[in-house]
């Protein structure tokens, strides 16, 4: 395996993938930059191989950020086969296109349809209850799976080669992700109560000071019943930005009339 | 005043820009989604509160916008930063910092929100045009590396590939720039004529939150979504009961 420094040059590296992201070859150059360290090391005696090894990684690549670094490590220790005779020069390539889209599925369903709804109902409550936490909750909420994928990701691909797809199998994120968005469901009911409950604070508030927010109350008490029938017309097609027009441009009118 | 409204822009634009970069180019932690990026832009106007409640309100409604494949989604981003920056600015320059009772500063932030939130949608187009500009001149840096590849001379890709950053930073911060300074100088002169709280504008924040829960829920819904849903608006009711 490549050492550790070189490991932890190609980590630092990954994080910016996506920096020259482009429509003809999309992460290529990203995939390219962040093997680099590790081909410089494997091809330290032949520049003319460490060059056609760097321009066989530029050729077209996309993947889900995080779970580009099992593949990135796979495809490490295929240069290294290669290095040692023990595979074809265009193994690490075949590897990565025939893993790219599935693994960009599986990432896509996990991190940014489950875990990140998760986190930012997590810190969104926590911002309800706890002010500025509520952004670091975020983070931390969502980090610890990020980073975890990343390192342990990378290193297990630079590991175990092509064998990674069992390790990616093994974590069953699938199942976790609908979980997740259990957890998450969970929490947006919670959520709706809370800002009942600040609502009905501000009814109690309105009495105590002689005027009566009949919005206030009205907003208290029909809020989870308005959520699930709004879902129901996202369901059916129209978009948020349209459903916020619909729903808020009216109120903002009758505001404006009204002040 | 001017001044100072140019300052803020010229701030808001370059932390913005810096915080897109997360979105795509770097990183990809999530400092740039709308829950961190909002309250950072709040606290660099002098009112983190306010950008907290404008970032939780983002997030929200923007949860479930998914950047899957070659779509891009709504500029998250952008839109906190725009969103943020038009709601803190009429709250310093009205009446309504004023009335720091009982969190009647955030209140009266949470009223200007809905406007806020409605002029922002439409410009955070620009925002995405932006973003699909840059991803196009990308292309150019990927040429050049290639060509010096296969021509057998020494290339720093790791340099090549930050230039592509460097385009996402430059061409969001200008975006944001020439977008938020007209809002804040149309903000500069009409706030200080917001002399009361404007409670009227209650039902405006009441469907923003309305629409931004169910925005939430249609993100996460699943076959077992409503059980869980009602299941957890009980709980959580009997706990405020029992609490209260």
């Amino acid at each position: 395996m490549i050492s550790r420094l070189s490991l932890i040059k190609v980590f630092a590296a990954s994080f910016f993938m996506q920096s020259c992201w482009n429509y003809e070859k999309m992460q290529a150059l990203g995939f390219a930059a962040a093997i680099s360290p590790a081909i410089d090391e494997i091809y330290k005696d032949s520049d003319g191989e460490k060059k056609a090894a760097l321009n066989r990684h530029m050729d077209f690549y996309n993947a889900h950020p995080y779970m580009a670094a099992p593949i990135l490590g796979a495809s490490i220790r295929l240069e290294e086969k290669h290095r040692s005779g023990e595979a074809s020069a265009d193994a690490s390539v075949r590897f990565k296109s025939s893993v790219m889209a599935p693994y960009s599925a599986i990432g896509d369903g996990f991190f940014w349809s489950s875990i990140r709804p998760l986190a930012s109902c997590a810190g969104i409550l926590a911002a309800f209850f706890w002010g500025m936490w509520g952004p670091v909750i975020f983070l931390l909420a969502y980090n610890v799976f990020h980073l975890w994928m990343r390192w342990v990701g990378l290193k297990k691909g630079a590991l175990m080669g092509e064998e990674v797809v069992t390790f990616v199998k093994s974590l069953q994120m699938p199942k976790w992700g609908q979980r997740a968005r259990y957890a998450a469901c969970a929490l947006i009911g919670i959520g709706v109560v809370a800002a009942a409950w600040g609502a009905a604070s501000y009814v109690r508030y309105g009495f105590a000071h002689g005027h009566v927010p009949r919005w206030a109350l009205v907003f208290a008490a029909s809020l989870a019943p308005v959520t699930l029938g709004l879902n129901e017309l996202i369901k059916r097609g129209l978009s948020i930005p349209k459903l916020l027009y619909l729903a808020v441009l009216p109120l903002i009118l009758y505001g404006m009339l009204k002040y | 005043m001017l001044n100072k409204i140019l300052y803020d822009t010229v701030v808001v634009s370059v932390a913005g820009g810096a915080l897109s970069l997360d979105r795509t180019a770097a990183f990809q932690t999530m400092v740039s989604r709308p829950i961190v990026a909002a309250p950072v832009i709040g606290y660099l106007l002098g009112y983190p509160l306010i950008g907290l409640l404008c970032g939780a309100a983002l997030e929200l409604l923007f949860i479930g916008d998914l950047p899957v494949g070659t779509y891009i989604p709504v500029h998250e981003t952008g839109m906190a930063v725009l969103v943020t920056a038009i709601t803190v600015e009429t709250y310093k320059l009205s009446w309504l910092n004023l009335y720091e009772v009982r969190g009647g500063g955030v209140m009266g932030a949470a009223f200007l929100l809905p406007a806020a939130v409605a002029v922002g949608i439409p410009v955070s187009r620009l925002y995405q045009s932006a973003d699909r500009l840059t991803r196009g001149f990308n292309a150019k840096f990927l040429h050049e590396a290639q060509q010096a590849l296969s021509q057998g001379g020494d290339v720093n890709l790791t340099a090549e590939n930050l230039k592509g950053a460097a385009c996402f930073f430059v061409t969001m911060s200008v975006a944001l720039f020439i977008t938020v300074l007209p809002f804040l100088l149309v903000v500069s002169f009409a706030a200080p004529h917001l002399r009361y709280m404007p409670r009227p504008f209650f039902p405006a924040f009441a469907a923003l939150t309305a629409v931004g829960a169910a925005s939430a829920y249609h993100a996460v819904e699943t076959e077992k979504s409503l059980v869980i849903f009602l299941a957890s608006c009980v709980i959580g009711a009997s706990l405020y009961f029992v609490v209260s």
